[in-house]
C-alpha cells in the first residue's frame, strides 16, 4: 500500500504534529498540560510508532483521563490520523455520529478558563473540514522500521474552524443579596431534612483511639474528643436548567440562584440543557468579584427543548457519580419537551429512584390559570415530589418553605 | 527485547497466569514500567481491575502492597503513624537519665518509632512491589490530596523526619469503580485505563482458561447468556467475576448445558439483588435469554 499524502502545509516532524493533536485535545476540553505532552512523546517512544493500535492506544493512555475523554479522543485522533485501512470503520463512526450516542463527549472538564466548549455538532464539522488533510496511516508503515521520525511524515492540520456561534448567559447583579439569602435557606432547609436521617447511636460513642491519637497534638490532653460513627455526609445538589428559548425570561434568575448555592454549598453541579446537556459547574466557580458570563453553544442555550433527551444523557453520563441517597436534584423547565414519548418519565423514574428529593420549578405555575396538562407534564409528576412555580425571586424563598413541609 | 516482544511478553506472562488481557490493557502496563508512572484503572464492578494489579504483580514476581480505600481513610493509616505507646515509653525511659531534650526529640522522631503504612512500606522495598489503591473512589477527596505527592514524585514528606523517597519506583495501580467523581489533580498524575465489561470472545477465552476441564459448548452458552443478561436494565449488572463463579458452580453440579431450571436454580451466582432477581426471572419465563 502506498502512503497517500495530501499535504496543506507541513511540519516537518512528528514532535510537532503530536503537539498540534495535544492542543487539539485541549480545545476539546481534555486535561491536556505540558507534562501530558511530554509523557506522549515519552510514550511513543515507548511502543512501536509504525504499528498503528499501539500508537493509538499509547497516546489515549496518556491522554484520556476518564471514559467520557475516549469518545473525544477517538474522534480528535481519526481526524489527524487516519488510518488508510479504516475507510469502512470511518464511515460507520461517521454514521453513529448522527445517532444518539450514549457515550457523547459532552461531559467535558475545562482544562483552561479561556477554553471554548465543544459541541457535537461542532466536533462533527471540524471533523469533516480535517479528513482531508489527516495523515492516511497505511499498512505499509507496519513494516518499516522503529523509531521517531522514520518513515513516517505528517502534515499539518487546517485550523478548526467553528461555524457555530458561542453565546454567553449573563448572571444578573440585581437582587443578588436577596437570591443568596434565598440560596442559604435552600442549604438550611436541606441540611434539616437530612439531620434526621444522619443520627445515630455510633455519633455518641468515643473513639478511643481516635482521641489519643488526636491528644498527641496537645501534650497528651484529650481536648478533642473524637466520637465513632460515620461522618454526616453532606447534601448533594444538581441543578439542571432548561436554557430553550421559550426559558428565556426565567433563566438569569435560575442562573442567580446556581451562582449563589455554587458560591455556598460545596456540593452543587449545575448542569444547562436545550437540545443538549452542558456542563457548567466549573463556569460557576470564580474568584473574581464579578459575576461570570457563561458561555455556551446554541445546543445548550436558547435552542429548542429536548427535556427527555438530555435528562437520559445526564442519567446515562453523571448518575454515577452524582445520584446517591444524598442527592436533591432540581430540574428548571416550563415543560415543553421535544423528546420522543417516554423519554422524560424514564430519566426522572431513574433519577427519583437514586435521589432522596426531587424538585421540578416551572415558571408556567405562576401564570393565572395554568394546568399541568401537558402529558409530558403529566406523565412527569408522580416522581417529582415539589412541584413550583418559579417565575420570580419569591417562588425560590418559598421553595426552602416546601422542603421543611415535606420532613 | 524489541518493544514489540515486551508488549507481546507481557499478554503472554498475563495469560499464564490466567489473566485473559487485550492489547490496550497490555501497552498501558507497558507504559507504567517504562514512564514509572501510576495507573488508574476504571471500570464497572467486576471486570477484573483488583485482580489485574495481582496478575501483575505475579507475572514481575515482585511483591503487592494493597491498600483498600473506604471512607474516613487517613494518612495514619495509609502512610505512616508515629507509635506513640513507644514514644512515651522511650521518654519514660529517658527521663532519669538527664539526656538532652533535643538528643530525645531527635531519637523519638526517628524511623525506629514509626509505623509503616502501605504507602511507606512500598517506598521502603529493595525491589520495585505492586502497590494497589483499590477502590480510590471510596476514600475522602481529601484523602486524593495526601496522595498527589506520591503519585508525582514517588516519595512522602514527614515533617518531623524529613522526605522519604522510593528505594525502587513502585508500580501503582489505582482502581475505581467511578462511584464519585475523582479530582483532575489525581487523573492528571496517572495513566488511564477504562475496562469494560468483556465481550463473548473474551468471556469465553477467560472461562476456558480458568476451568481448561469445561466443555466449549457450556463455556459459549455462559458468555452467551452474560452478553445478553449485559442488556437487561438490572441494578448491578454481572462482571467477568460473576461469570467465573457460575462456570465454576455449573462445574461442581456437573451441568453440561443450560437450560431454564439450572439457570433458576443458579441465579444467585450472578444476580446480587431482589428486583434484578424478578426482572431474569420474567425473563427467562419468555426463554429469551437461552436462545439466540
Amino acid at each position: 500500500m502506498i502512503l497517500s499524502f495530501q499535504p496543506l502545509s507541513r511540519t516537518g516532524n512528528l514532535t510537532e504534529y503530536v503537539l498540534l493533536f495535544c492542543q487539539a485535545l485541549r480545545r476539546e476540553g481534555l486535561l491536556v498540560g505540558i507534562q501530558e505532552e511530554i509523557d506522549s512523546l515519552r510514550a511513543l517512544e515507548a511502543v512501536a510508532i509504525t504499528n498503528y493500535e499501539q500508537f493509538k492506544f499509547a497516546l489515549q493512555t496518556v491522554l484520556c483521563s476518564g471514559k467520557e475523554d475516549i469518545p473525544i479522543f477517538e474522534d480528535v485522533f481519526y481526524q489527524y490520523f487516519e488510518k488508510k485501512d479504516d475507510t469502512r470503520e470511518m464511515q460507520k463512526r461517521k454514521t453513529k455520529d448522527g445517532q444518539s450516542d450514549p457515550h457523547s463527549p459532552h461531559n467535558k472538564r475545562k482544562s483552561g478558563s479561556n477554553d471554548e466548549p465543544m459541541t457535537k455538532t461542532k466536533r462533527k464539522q471540524g471533523k469533516n473540514k480535517e479528513m482531508s488533510s489527516s495523515f492516511s496511516y497505511g499498512a505499509d508503515q507496519q513494516n518499516t522500521s522503529e523509531g521517531l521520525g522514520q518513515a513516517i511524515q505528517f502534515m499539518a492540520a487546517k485550523a478548526n474552524k467553528q461555524s457555530q456561534k458561542p453565546r454567553e448567559a449573563i448572571i444578573p447583579e440585581s437582587d443578588l443579596d436577596k437570591m443568596e439569602k434565598a440560596a442559604y435557606r435552600f442549604i438550611k432547609a436541606l441540611k434539616l431534612r437530612q439531620s434526621r436521617r444522619t443520627s445515630s447511636i455510633d455519633g455518641l460513642l468515643l473513639h478511643g483511639r481516635k482521641t489519643i491519637r488526636r491528644s498527641m497534638h496537645t501534650g497528651g490532653v484529650p481536648i478533642d474528643l473524637m466520637f465513632k460513627g460515620k461522618k454526616p455526609e453532606q447534601a448533594k445538589i444538581v441543578l439542571l436548567g432548561d436554557g430553550s428559548r421559550s426559558m428565556a425570561p426565567y433563566t438569569p434568575r435560575f442562573l442567580q440562584f446556581a451562582y449563589c448555592l455554587t458560591a455556598k454549598h460545596r456540593y452543587t453541579e449545575t448542569f444547562l440543557f436545550s437540545n443538549s446537556l452542558t456542563h457548567v459547574t466549573s463556569q460557576l466557580k470564580t474568584e473574581e468579584r464579578y459575576l461570570p458570563a457563561l458561555h455556551m453553544y446554541e445546543d445548550t442555550w436558547g435552542s429548542g427543548t429536548c427535556i427527555g433527551d438530555s435528562l437520559n444523557e445526564f442519567v446515562k453520563q453523571y448518575s454515577h457519580a452524582y445520584l446517591t441517597r444524598n442527592t436533591i436534584v432540581l430540574i428548571m423547565s416550563d415543560g415543553l419537551d421535544t423528546s420522543e414519548a417516554g423519554q422524560m418519565k424514564e430519566a426522572l423514574q431513574e433519577i427519583k429512584k437514586k435521589t432522596s428529593l426531587l424538585l421540578w420549578f416551572n415558571p408556567l405555575l405562576g401564570t393565572p390559570g395554568y394546568q399541568p396538562e401537558l402529558t409530558r407534564i403529566r406523565e412527569a409528576l408522580p416522581y417529582i415530589d415539589i412541584f413550583a412555580e418559579a417565575h420570580r425571586l419569591d417562588s425560590y424563598v418559598q421553595v426552602s418553605r416546601e422542603i421543611n413541609k415535606q420532613r | 527485547m524489541s518493544i514489540q516482544d515486551g508488549i507481546r511478553s507481557i499478554e503472554e506472562e498475563f495469560d499464564q497466569h490466567g489473566y485473559i488481557t487485550d492489547h490496550a490493557v497490555a501497552i498501558s502496563l507497558h507504559l507504567v514500567k517504562t514512564l514509572q508512572k501510576p495507573l488508574l484503572i476504571e471500570g464497572p464492578a467486576g471486570v477484573g481491575k483488583t485482580e489485574l494489579a495481582k496478575v501483575l504483580a505475579r507475572s514481575l514476581n515482585t511483591k503487592l502492597i494493597r491498600l483498600q480505600c473506604y471512607e474516613g481513610l487517613d494518612a495514619a493509616h495509609a502512610m505512616y503513624e508515629w507509635n506513640y505507646a513507644k514514644q512515651m515509653l522511650h521518654i519514660q525511659m529517658r527521663n532519669g537519665t538527664n539526656a538532652d531534650p533535643t538528643q530525645i526529640k531527635e531519637e523519638i522522631f526517628s524511623e525506629d518509632f514509626l509505623l509503616t503504612r502501605p504507602l511507606l512500606q512500598a517506598l521502603k522495598e529493595e525491589k520495585a512491589p505492586v502497590l494497589l489503591i483499590d477502590e480510590i473512589d471510596r476514600a475522602d477527596e481529601e484523602f486524593e490530596a495526601f496522595l498527589l505527592e506520591m503519585l508525582a514524585e514517588f516519595q512522602i514528606s514527614i515533617p518531623e523526619l524529613g522526605t522519604i523517597r522510593a528505594n525502587e519506583r513502585p508500580y501503582i495501580i489505582l482502581t475505581s469503580n467511578r462511584t464519585r467523581e475523582l479530582s483532575d489533580a489525581l487523573r492528571r498524575r496517572c495513566l488511564y485505563q477504562w475496562v469494560d465489561y468483556p465481550d463473548f470472545e473474551k468471556e469465553t477465552a477467560m472461562i476456558k482458561k480458568r476451568f481448561p476441564d469445561i466443555s466449549a459448548k457450556l463455556a459459549d452458552q455462559i458468555a452467551a447468556f452474560m452478553q445478553k443478561l449485559r442488556t437487561l436494565p438490572l441494578a448491578k449488572i454481572p462482571g467477568g467475576a460473576e461469570s467465573l463463579d457460575w462456570a465454576e458452580s455449573l462445574l461442581y453440579l456437573h451441568v453440561n448445558e443450560l437450560d431454564k431450571e439450572i439457570v433458576t436454580e443458579t441465579l444467585g451466582c450472578f444476580i446480587k439483588g431482589k428486583e434484578d432477581w424478578k426482572t431474569v426471572e420474567a425473563v427467562l419465563e419468555e426463554e429469551e435469554l437461552l436462545h439466540p
